[in-house]
């Protein structure tokens, strides 16, 4: 057995996948990739022989044990959004489920170290459920409110003067300020509660977390939402940063408690403090360590080796 | 206060629910419709403190200076107002109601007793695959464990309630797995089924039906609610 054999799931083009796969070829790495755009060339097959699953992937003509898989990076798109499979008969798709699913399953109950178990990648499904863990590390947590009460979004605007509103949950959105005179759109959200957040001055810095390492980036940005800069025309800068020993330690320590090895954490710096907006259990890193040169994939390959 | 959390159209969490009364239990029933329609629902949260205030068109308020005794059956959040909603946009209502739903719960559970509580992806309890719940239960100590589908229909099954068993008469080796069972899956009320001769473990679920387990359940959920 090759004790540095990684485990790649997702489409190898992606920027994430291609760049941990180039990280880790560098390093001597004996790398498989469950290439989902061949679904149709790959099979898994496992069952739990004394308690532990055991079995094999078959991929481009090769078997491997995947008790022999000492990491798996996951980046896995929906089946259904991958072109061979949105141009295929029902067979076909039924087959390339049952693939994934059984591929799901085994990363769920494997032993080995699985970046990111699918299972525990759902808290940021509900953003103030996850700032009520993440405050309990150190970070700051913005006044937020969730409320389908107008009167209370018009007292919490009057009490912080600047007011963003965003998504509750998963779904991304574009974060926008709230305008306290559009009376009539304020007075629908007794329909559906609305989160509303305290704008905050100072600077975006993006934290991925690695294990125990931490690789920091400042965003600055014309745009409250530095996401959708190409879509307003703005512009946003990245450049490295440091951040204080006491962020890292919080920004660690959140990784773990949420149960990820691999996470990236959405930090506000501020006069006040250091605010924590969200942690993304699968970060798109390839765009900070394209725009940057910070060796985010390295970092991640040897966490993939290195694994206990 | 007291409250049963679920969906109008279950039936053992209703049973439950007039078991009680009978028993002069204070107690609510609130399904998760009367929460996401409220008159009023409010959640604070920041660095130092957290709050929130739900005030129901029948009149219930549930705020934080109350501790809470919550057994929660509920499933998915859904507002009946939004049935004729476009698709798009009534699924991104579907995933804010739960989200918000999910947040209000883990605060109370803070600070309250609650079964089933939130678990990041499910508003009660774990929903775990037949090979996560494999896993689990050898980890808890079964040796022989053969999950079959749902609709299996189980031979013999016993009700972890928080740190109690149904029946208490169940064997000492299995309690102690089966509160261990529980624990890994963060899920207090837990059915683990057996096959017929007791000794292979069948099944686990975490939203078990309840009349069958009568006055014992009925009376130890009293006991935490007094």
């Amino acid at each position: 057995m090759n004790d540095k054999m990684i485990l790649l799931c997702g489409i190898p083009s992606e920027g994430p996948i291609a760049k941990a796969n180039e990280a880790l070829l560098k390093k001597g790495a004996h790398v498989v990739v469950f290439n989902q755009r061949q679904y149709a060339d790959t099979q898994v097959e496992w069952s739990f022989v004394n308690g532990k699953p055991s079995g094999l992937l078959h991929t481009h003509n090769c078997s491997y044990q995947l008790d022999n898989f000492k990491s798996v990076y996951t980046r896995f798109m929906s089946e259904m959004d991958i072109p061979e499979v949105k141009n295929t008969d029902e067979k076909n798709i039924k087959s390339c489920r049952s693939l994934h699913e059984s591929l799901y399953q085994w990363l769920e109950v494997t032993d080995s170290n699985v970046v990111n178990r699918h299972s525990l990648m759902f808290s940021n499904s509900s953003k103030p459920y996850q700032a009520q863990i993440i405050r309990l590390f150190g970070l700051k947590t913005p006044p937020t409110v969730i409320t389908n009460n107008p009167e209370v979004a018009l007292a919490f605007y009057n009490k912080h003067k600047s007011v963003i509103y965003k998504s509750i949950s998963g779904v991304r959105s574009i974060v926008k300020e709230f305008d306290p005179s559009d009376l009539e759109r304020l007075a629908k959200i007794k329909y559906c509660p609305v989160q509303f957040q305290k704008k905050l001055g100072g600077f975006d810095v993006r934290v991925h977390v690695i294990g125990k390492k931490t690789v920091a980036t400042k965003i600055v940005s014309t745009e409250v939402d530095y996401r959708y800069v190409s879509k307003t025309k703005g512009e946003t800068i990245l450049e490295p940063f440091e951040i204080p020993d006491y962020v890292k330690r919080s920004c660690i320590q959140i990784n773990a408690a949420l149960g990820l090895s691999f996470t990236g954490i959405d930090l506000r710096f501020t006069d006040e403090g250091v605010y924590c907006f969200e942690v993304n259990p699968m970060p798109g890193y390839s765009y900070y360590e394209s725009n940057t040169g910070q060796g985010i994939s390295t970092l991640l390959a040897e966490y993939l080796i290195n694994a206990e | 206060m007291n409250i049963i959390l679920c969906h109008p159209q279950d039936r053992d969490a209703i049973w439950l629910h007039m078991e009680l009364k009978q028993k002069q239990v204070p107690v609510h029933l609130l399904a998760p419709e009367q929460l996401l329609m409220a008159d009023e629902w409010t959640q604070y949260i920041d660095t130092d403190s957290d709050s929130y205030r739900v005030k129901t068109k029948s009149g219930i308020t549930l705020d934080n200076t109350e501790r809470h005794f919550l057994f929660n059956r509920i499933q998915l959040a859904q507002s009946p107002i939004w049935n004729k909603a476009e698709e798009t946009e009534k699924n991104y209502v579907q995933a804010e109601l739960n989200a918000a739903l999910m947040s209000l719960l883990y605060s109370m559970q803070r600070k309250s007793t609650i079964l089933n509580p939130v678990v990041g992806y499910s508003l009660s309890g774990v929903y775990w695959s037949k090979d996560q719940w494999t896993k689990a239960a050898y980890e808890a100590g079964f040796e022989d464990v053969a999950i079959t589908e749902e609709s299996a229909i189980p031979y013999h099954s016993i009700l972890v309630v928080d740190d109690k068993v149904i029946p208490n008469n169940t064997d000492e080796e299995v309690i102690e797995q089966a509160l261990s069972l529980s624990k890994l899956a963060q899920t207090p009320l837990l059915e683990i089924t057996f096959s017929r001769d007791g000794k292979q473990l069948t099944g686990a679920n975490s939203f078990p039906a309840l009349k069958k387990y009568g006055k014992e359940l009925v009376d130890i959920i009293q006991q935490k609610m007094l």
